[in-house]
């Protein structure tokens, strides 16, 4: 006890019950998954889906049966069946094995995208929002909004057309899209967060720029910025689809949703089987990401009961 | 609440050592304009504001919205620098002090803020935020230490300490007032500044939270500026009351006396206008009523501020700016009526 009074170091005689102060234990709290789980059980059945996704664009060349470039002459649009399990396309690709290389393309995209982008626009948003003068959140401001003011699809073509058909060039392109976009959520979200009392009061209570950021901004700002990137996965994977239907997406051999969409288009009405699959991993990826990014957005709220 | 506020006179320790100074207060914010921000004029949102409080004092501080009281608290807490003036605490000038200095003063002035659930950050537990400015200032450095300092400021604020752990929005507000008291003792400042502290609660935890602060101050000495609009609340809780129009201190005095016995318009037009028998009935005349709405305070009226609205107004109040005087033991006020009346009498 007496270590503990010289610790508080000006509490005067009148504070109350000193002597028998006892230190309340934290109360223990459930795991974090299991907790998520209880929440949110389509959030933990779209993450689930979303590791199954993973997994198999991780897991491609151990799991498909086939190369998913090579061409059986002799098994032309077949109807899936024994052999080929979803059929094949109209070169005599094994489509199971395309859609799960697809999966490859869309995670690699989608994940170097979101890295990047956010990275880079969360940064640039919150110097802008939380530091930003008038000058330099000006500036910063007026060069990423004529990017914002093109269609989204406009410049995607724009610059991948320029630039030319790669991964490298679709993620650069994506990129372009999602950066002044996640630095306008950070920005927006720092410049009410920087007005709040409470950040007043820290102040107040002698916390300094850094704490403030580190323990009230970003706090503060990372439950938006989970759902958003949630959700920026679900429109990265679309964007890059498009791109490949296109044919200015990562370009064949290569195996992309988008792209097997695409080639399946033309025979669609004799082999359904070549749009349907890509289509419906697409779909469900795409619905996985934003089930989440709802999920989270619910679980993160301090508001909701846990 | 008034049938309590007997009982304050006795219970209050007259020290009468002052502990903050404030001398001389300007804040201008500049009205800025087009694409180049160009400075087309300022809103003198405090301009000029003198008053001193005392240790173990409560100053309350009156007006209408956007009279300036808020801004008064943000200068005082440094949250914001003066155009101009000082403030002095314990011989230091917190308007121009620099930063690295400003830190530890930080423990001696506090605030409890106006709506207590978005002056505590939503994500922190109430222990974390409570002890926060433990660890900034570093007088507890082990957890245990200010888990146990927290339980201790719980129950001195009437909450029980095994509540800690929970997150702000599993209070009511009255509840969550008291931790932001809790938080602002932390640190057992001499100052609390209490900016609207009990606006936004209901009447019957308004009464509550206001019983709090004064037991508060009769066990700890701490002195508080209390802002508020409501008079009772402010009459009930303040040993001084200093009543501002327009960015400036029209009246000032000891509590009780300037409720009673107003002297000046505006105060009078306050005064008046609190739907209560008790302030109306013992007075012979007629309710002052100020006249119509609070004027831009980018182009402040000429002469005294109040002229426009005040049914007293006669010619020379629009050219000349009435000075704050001596108007009895105590009482200050800034208008040309009651210096007419010293003159003649």
């Amino acid at each position: 006890m007496t270590d503990l009074q010289s610790a508080v170091v000006k509490t005067g005689p009148g504070v109350a019950g000193s002597a028998q102060a006892v230190v309340i234990k934290r109360a223990k709290q459930r795991p974090l998954p299991i907790r998520f789980i209880r929440s949110q059980p389509f959030g933990a059945i779209a993450l689930t889906l979303i590791l199954l996704f993973v997994a198999i664009a991780i897991l491609a060349p151990l799991v498909s049966p086939y190369d998913p470039t090579f061409q059986d002459r002799r098994a032309i649009l077949k109807a899936p069946g024994p052999g080929h399990l979803l059929g094949t396309d109209e070169i005599g690709r094994d489509i199971f094995t395309r859609v799960l290389y697809g999966a490859r393309t869309s995670l690699l995209v989608s994940v170097a995208t979101v890295v990047i982008g956010m990275v880079i626009g969360v940064s640039l948003g919150i110097f802008s929002g939380f530091f930003g003068g008038r000058w330099i959140d000006t500036v910063l401001q007026r060069v990423l909004e004529p990017l914002m003011a093109i269609p989204a699809i406009v410049l995607l073509m724009f610059v991948a057309a320029m630039l030319g058909p790669s991964v490298r060039n679709t993620i650069i392109a994506l990129c372009l899209l999602v950066i002044p976009q996640t630095n306008r959520v950070a920005r927006a979200e720092m410049l009410r967060i920087r007005e709040e009392p409470f950040v007043d009061a820290a102040r107040v209570n002698g916390a300094g720029t850094f704490r403030i950021l580190l323990k009230h901004g970003l706090p503060n700002l990372l439950a938006p910025l989970l759902v958003y990137g949630s959700l920026l996965f679900a429109i990265t994977i679309i964007a890059e689809s498009a791109l490949s239907f296109l044919g200015i997406g990562p370009p064949p051999p290569n195996a992309s949703w988008g792209g097997m969409l695409s080639s399946g288009a033309p025979t669609m009405e004799v082999a359904p089987w070549g749009v349907i699959f890509p289509g419906a991993a697409l779909s469900i990826a795409v619905l996985a990401f934003n089930l989440l990014g709802d999920a989270l957005r619910d679980f993160l709220d301090p508001k909701r009961t846990r | 609440m008034t049938a309590v506020s007997t009982e304050k006179d006795a219970a209050k320790p007259a020290s009468g050592e002052p502990l903050v100074v404030v001398e001389n207060l300007v804040k201008h914010f500049p009205i800025q304009k087009g694409l180049l921000k160009r400075t087309v004029g300022q809103v003198r949102a405090v301009d000029g504001v003198s008053f001193t409080i005392n240790k173990g004092e409560t100053v309350g501080l009156v007006g209408e919205s956007g009279s300036g009281k808020s801004t008064v608290a943000r200068l005082i807490l440094r949250l914001m620098k003066p155009t101009s003036g000082r403030v002095d605490f314990g011989g230091q000038d917190m308007a121009t002090i620099g930063t690295k200095q400003l830190r530890p003063l930080r423990q001696d002035i506090q605030m409890v803020f106006q709506d207590p659930f978005s002056s505590i950050n939503p994500r922190m537990t109430i222990a974390n935020a409570i002890s926060e400015p433990l660890v900034t200032h570093k007088l507890i450095t082990s957890t245990s230490g200010r888990r146990a300092r927290v339980g201790e400021l719980l129950e001195l604020v009437g909450l029980s300490p095994n509540d800690m752990d929970k997150y702000p929005h599993q209070f009511s507000g009255g509840q969550a007032q008291r931790i932001g008291i809790a938080r602002a003792l932390a640190t057992n400042p001499q100052l609390i500044v209490a900016d609207e502290a009990v606006s936004s609660l209901d009447v019957s935890v308004q009464a509550q939270v206001l019983n709090l602060l004064r037991r508060l101050q009769r066990e700890l000495g701490v002195s508080y500026l209390f802002i508020g609009h409501d008079l009772n609340v402010v009459r009930y809780i303040s040993d001084k009351v200093c009543v501002m129009y327009m960015g400036q201190i029209v009246e000032s005095g000891p509590a009780d006396d300037l409720m009673s016995n107003p002297q000046h318009p505006y105060t009078e037009a306050l005064v008046g206008a609190i739907a209560s028998a008790e302030y109306t009935a013992d007075r012979g005349h007629g309710r002052v009523v100020a006249r119509g709405e609070i004027p831009s305070p980018s182009n402040p009226p000429k002469g005294c501020r109040f002229h426009t609205r005040c049914p007293f107004a006669f010619d020379r109040c629009k050219v000349d700016e009435p000075a704050l005087l001596q108007v009895g033991t105590d009482r200050l006020a800034a208008c040309h009526l009651r210096e007419k009346m010293e003159v003649s009498a």
